[in-house]
């Protein structure tokens, strides 16, 4: 996980795998086969196992919690969080995050392809 | 095993038992581990994204989620810090439900509150529900 923080633009890009996933089944105790099970995911429409929403959160407040300090993690909010495509293991994702006005914008997007998979606010 | 959540069953409206919720030393540990991120020093507070899952176990404490349910919207807001080990009620309601050509939502508000009953973040979700087999 490596972040670079520019004047305009906070910048996180990770990578998902697996393993990833399934820790987050465990700590959450989700394990829905869409995430877990391989084989049942191969006949989802997904095609494959699929990241956990609330994992790609963790990221999102990782990067911003470092943005904005100890007041943002003492409270702090995300709102209109737009879930618009799954993420998926052996994947690398780029997630950036703007200023506008009081709040933040952010985008998660594949790293390669571009597809955009979340989107919201952060206050 | 719990039963799946049924979608029939959740009217707006409706109330889940308010339900004893905890962030465990070892829930850190594996959400360091997941994030590939290091603790610094031996804190223990809480980041916000496992309050999270607290708010997804205020509802599913006593079921599961059926198979093929995904996150499609969420909004999460907190007001101070938790701590590990530290006793929390959650408690969920359904606000919303619908289906619409066979595509099935159900939206739920969690609540999570200190043993002391302060409010300490609060969630929505709109999940979305399999198609009926």
């Amino acid at each position: 996980m490596q972040a670079a923080a520019a004047t305009h633009e906070i910048v996180l890009e990770f990578g998902i795998e697996q393993e990833t996933i399934d820790l987050w089944a465990e700590l959450s105790e989700d394990h829905n086969p869409l995430h877990v099970d391989p084989a049942y995911a191969a006949t989802s429409r997904f095609g494959s196992t699929i990241a956990h929403g609330q994992l790609a959160l963790a990221f999102v407040t990782e990067l911003l919690g470092r943005e904005l300090g100890e007041e943002w993690c003492r409270h702090g909010a995300l709102r209109n969080v737009r879930f618009r495509a799954p993420l998926r293991p052996r994947r690398r994702y780029r997630l950036t995050a703007h200023p506008r006005g009081e709040r933040w914008h952010f985008e998660l997007r594949d790293r390669d392809s571009n597809r955009l998979c979340v989107e919201g606010w952060v206050d | 095993m719990t039963a799946p959540l049924d979608f029939d069953k959740l009217e707006p409206g409706f109330s889940f038992t308010p339900v004893q919720l905890s962030i465990t030393r070892a829930m850190l540990r594996a959400y360091d581990r997941a994030l590939g991120r290091s603790r610094r020093g031996s804190s223990l507070a809480v980041p916000p994204a496992l309050l999270a899952v607290l708010t997804r176990r205020s509802y599913l404490s006593r079921h599961s989620m059926p198979p093929g349910g995904v996150l499609l919207h969420q909004g999460l807001s907190w007001e101070r810090i938790a701590w590990a080990g530290e006793e929390i009620t959650g408690q969920a309601v359904v606000l919303d439900r619908s289906e619409d050509h066979g595509r099935r939502a159900v939206t739920l508000r969690s609540v999570l509150r200190t043993a002391r009953g302060e409010l300490l973040a609060t969630a929505t979700v709109k999940i979305g529900w399999p198609e009926r087999a």
